[in-house]
């Protein structure tokens, strides 16, 4: 969010008048620092602010379209239809035991009508495997497949003795980490489209028929589509169905809840609408194969994975000179439990801004570079500055807000000004999310669900966001001590693969 | 106030703004909310209306339709959402019921006089309005070909879709004579939805598919040398061979795998000498074809090009094929 | 006395002209929305002569609901209503010992002389 901009604005003003008084000349050095500090806050405020109006405003057009495109709901039909293209569902599933088999039951009665499902047992220390094994009734499995992309040693295919399991196919490998699974599993998946998921996710029963939506046009390759993600705490959830959506009662939730629609209402829909998407969530997305392996599969060394691939699978497009695009659907298809406590908060946060900083760094040529298009000018630089650098700014801020305290040169008169500019905007960012979650595709229908979200966004920058905050500069932190990791980030080249497909 | 220096008053203007702003978001958003659960329980107890008359209707046999219909015109049927929920109620009888039960629901629809409604909002509403209108029309078999024809080169690819489906599911044969007044290109997905029509909307005679194997459009050309696979017209085999050399190779694409589907003997003879000239998507498609069609030796004759171009697609093709063919596999 | 029917669907249009159709031929209408309620009624009410269920419910599906009353009250006359036309699923259900099998698109004309032919042969 915004951040400390006007309060060093009142600086300026106020330095010149303290100069008008005859100060010592040591003090014009620091009025001076202060005064283009201040500005330099207050311009970065501004773009901030800029930036999220033209968000709101693309990310509108984006959903009226959408809706209208799509009230018919005729697509229901074609959920018989036997010539739907074949995809095959991708979950990596570590140290599971517990609700494995109810998760892959409910993979299992997904509605569409040509899919595979792989689970990838990435190396389970506990009793996946066997209950995999014990509740579908697997058996070996010898077909064919190549190790196309790099991953650790799978150990055993298998397959179920069950027709009512037949589309099920589990991969039993060596640890080695989400992208090094997900890379296996492409590797032993039979179609040409693939779809990623986290295996605990809980998928409306249409998702895929409307992910797979965006790649049957004939005027552009489409490499991926990802929707929106929702929260599905404290909704109740009946065989892998969410039965009825509740508003949970933590407030920590519900600020993520807030988070989330402005992510994914607000955020993602504008980058849509301009073509400048940088990320699919891991939890739910589908690519075209062809594309994920000439672009080299799934990073094993970076933990943000997701956004690392569609950003090379992009990159790797522009190079090619292919006119392609990336699909996103507003309509609330995945609902994933977000953390319930400050601790696993804490870790997540901390790792998305390892993830977004890393992704960052590897792909810091396309960064303000002309060829890329709205990617290399709007995108990257977006997520340079208002996700990886906006907490870094902000405490910067705030230690120089103390510097000039200690100095005694704050007008308190400014702090409050400042202060409230900043609330009010934060506020108002996010009841616009609210209200275009009730224009779109309103989930939470009581009334009093509406109020409480509104308390909350009014809490949220409060409670809620400083908290973010450190965890972001933990991130942050803890990867300049990590440096060295960067050095080894080599990607598995096209040339390496080749190699692999030709000795094999 | 006067008195402050000018980036207060900046600040304090917009701190006026932002919470201006929030206070009539916040009202907006409450009002909206209220707004659409009152319009909920209207819809509930209209919903219920319909569907007690529609039963009614439906399984009464002294039910008067005429005189019925008259007054639940007059008594529930005055707002626009009224009529659009009561549309929407007779779609989805319409969906789960057939027989005679599915002929009196056209009947009812057209004694609430929604037909007129419907075309009226096909004739003046906006684009969205009319994709709708188009798809009410199909679903209940009202004629209207000529009205609905004037769509199907429109600029919105939903109206264009909708109207194309029009055509199919209204049709007692031809199914596919709207595809002479076609000018754009078909996407994958209407593609789909047409064959999927075909197989279980569409209840006339087979059409004769090779009739379109001349149209200027390859999307139509696609799907005609699709369809002729599908519905096992062996005869239109020799049409089909032709289009082995075709310029567009999703054409060419088809043909080599209608042609596998179908079992056409030469099918290879005429393939593998161009294997090396094919394009990725072909040369997979041909690689499927010598797995079915072919042999082992066969597959092998195509082994010096695969190492000449080196294409990972291909060759992960052919090796996959290669060792599913090895005889003890 | 009226003879009783279970109707287990999860489509309220569905269920309504059912209830609506089949109250009008005479019958008593009982419905639950998914197999857990049929299961409970089934239990609690022994006055039900004949069941109609859809395959694809909630919760419990029909198959397994098919296996239970089968198992339980192995005269109950059942009647699937059901929205596949697989070849695979209508013989499978004939062979766990369902009467009739209709589809869906449904003639409720058709539906009710179905239902009177089966009760009546009970």
């Amino acid at each position: 969010m915004a951040d400390p901009t006007y309060v060093l604005e009142c600086r300026k003003k106020d330095a010149t008048q303290l100069l008008n008084l005859g100060e010592p000349v040591e003090n014009l050095y620091i009025n001076h620092i202060t005064e283009i500090i201040s500005w330099l806050f207050l311009a970065y405020g501004a773009i901030v602010c800029s930036g999220y109006v033209f968000s709101a405003f693309f990310s509108y057009l984006e959903i009226r379209e959408y809706k209208r495109k799509n009230g018919l709901k005729d697509e229901i039909a074609l959920l018989q239809s036997t010539n739907l293209p074949s995809i095959s569902i991708l979950a990596p599933a570590y140290n599971e035991e517990a609700n494995i088999v109810e998760n892959v039951r409910s993979l299992l009665t997904m509605n569409y009508p040509s899919c595979e499902i792989v689970i990838i047992n990435d190396g389970s220390k506990d009793g996946t495997m066997e209950k995999l094994i014990e509740s579908f009734h697997l058996v070996k499995d010898d077909s064919v497949y190549y190790n196309i992309l790099p991953s650790q040693n799978i150990k055993q295919i298998y397959k179920s003795t069950f027709k009512s399991f037949k589309n099920l196919k589990v991969v039993d490998k060596a640890n080695g980490g989400k992208a090094d699974a997900l890379n296996a599993g492409i590797n032993v998946s039979k179609h040409d489209i693939i779809c990623c998921i986290d295996v605990d996710c809980v998928l409306e029963s249409d998702a895929l028929l409307k992910l797979i939506k965006p790649f049957l046009n004939n005027e552009k390759k489409v490499i991926a589509s990802g929707g929106i993600i929702r929260i599905a705490n404290s909704c109740i959830i009946e065989d892998g169905k969410i039965v009825e959506v509740k508003l949970p009662d933590k407030f920590l939730i519900r600020a993520q809840i807030i988070e989330y629609f402005r992510a994914f209402l607000m955020g993602r829909m504008a980058w849509s609408r301009v073509d400048g998407l940088l990320l699919i969530s891991g939890a739910f997305g589908m690519f075209d194969k062809e594309t994920v392996i000439e672009a080299g599969g799934y990073n094993p060394n970076t933990v943000g994975e997701d956004m690392e691939l569609l950003v090379r699978m992009r990159r790797l497009m522009r190079n090619r000179k292919v006119d392609y695009t990336v699909g996103f659907i507003p309509d609330p298809l995945c609902w994933t439990e977000v953390p319930h406590n400050w601790t696993i908060l804490h870790r997540q946060r901390n790792r998305w801004t390892r993830g977004t900083a890393e992704t960052l760094w590897i792909h810091r040529r396309m960064m303000f570079n002309p060829k890329y298009g709205v990617l290399g000018l709007l995108s990257t630089p977006y997520w340079l500055f208002f996700e990886w650098f906006a907490p870094l700014v902000e405490f910067f801020g705030i230690l120089f807000f103390i510097a000039l305290m200690i100095l005694g040169q704050i007008n308190w008169m400014f702090v409050l000004g400042f202060t409230m500019v900043s609330y009010g905007f934060a506020v108002l960012y996010s009841v616009t999310a609210l209200f275009f979650e009730e224009f779109s595709f309103q989930q939470y229908k009581k009334t009093t669900y509406t109020y409480k979200l509104i308390l909350t966004a009014f809490l949220e920058p409060i409670i809620f966001h400083p908290f973010i905050l450190w965890s972001s500069l933990k991130g942050n932190i803890d990867l300049i001590r990590g440096r060295k990791s960067w050095g080894d980030m080599s990607r598995a080249g096209l040339g390496k693969i080749r190699e692999e497909v030709i000795t094999k | 106030m006067p008195d402050w220096p000018w980036p207060l008053k900046v600040t304090a203007f917009f701190v006026c703004l932002f919470f201006l702003l929030v206070i009539v978001t916040v009202s907006a958003l409450i009002i909206l909310r209220r707004y659409k659960n009152a319009r909920d329980r209207k819809k509930k107890l209209f919903q219920d209306n319909i569907d007690t008359f529609l039963n009614n209707a439906l399984f009464d046999e002294t039910f008067n339709l005429k005189k019925e219909a008259k007054t639940f015109r007059f008594q529930f049927l005055t707002f626009k959402l009224q009529k659009k929920i009561a549309v929407r109620q007779i779609l989805v009888y319409n969906e789960n019921l057939k027989g005679e039960s599915s002929i009196t629901l056209k009947n009812i629809f057209r004694a609430l006089e929604l037909d007129t409604f419907i075309l009226d909002s096909l004739k003046n509403g906006r684009w969205y309005d009319k994709a709708r209108a188009i798809y009410v029309l199909s679903e209940l078999h009202v004629k209207e070909s000529k009205q609905v024809a004037l769509y199907l080169n429109d600029k919105h690819e939903t109206v264009r879709a909708q109207a194309i489906y029009f055509y199919i599911k209204t049709a007692e044969n031809k199914p596919l004579s709207f595809f002479s007044k076609l000018k754009k290109e078909l996407t994958l997905w209407e593609l789909i939805q047409l064959e999927d029509c075909l197989k279980f909307v569409y209840e006339g005679a087979t059409p004769d598919f090779s009739l379109w194997l001349k149209h200027e459009l390859s999307t139509v050309l696609l799907f005609s040398i699709r369809m002729i696979q599908q519905f096992n017209q062996f005869e239109h085999i020799p049409a089909i061979v032709p289009f082995l050399d075709h310029p567009n190779e999703q054409v060419r694409k088809q043909a080599v795998t209608s042609l596998r589907k179908l079992n056409y003997e030469k099918l290879l003879d005429e393939v593998m000498p161009k294997f090396s000239k094919e394009t990725r998507l072909v040369k997979k498609e041909i690689i499927k074809a010598v797995e079915t069609l072919g042999d082992l030796q066969m597959l092998h004759k195509l082994k010096p090009t695969l190492e000449e171009n080196m294409e990972w697609q291909t060759q992960l093709m052919y090796l996959s094929a290669e060792k599913r063919m090895q005889p003890n596999f | 006395m009226k003879k009783r029917i279970l109707i287990i669907e999860d489509n309220p249009m569905v269920v309504k002209s059912l209830e609506f159709k089949l109250t009008k031929d005479g019958y008593d209408v009982v419905v639950a929305e998914d197999g857990r309620k049929a299961l409970e009624i089934l239990k609690e009410d022994d006055a039900i002569e004949l069941v109609i269920t859809d395959l694809m419910l909630p919760y419990i599906t029909g198959t397994e609901l098919i296996e239970h009353i089968r198992n339980n009250t192995p005269t109950m006359p059942i009647i699937v209503l059901s929205t596949s036309n697989q070849e695979e699923i209508i013989t499978d259900a004939f062979m766990m010992g369902v009467n009739d099998f209709i589809t869906k698109p449904f003639s409720p004309n058709e539906l009710s002389l179905r239902v009177k032919r089966t009760i009546e042969s009970h």
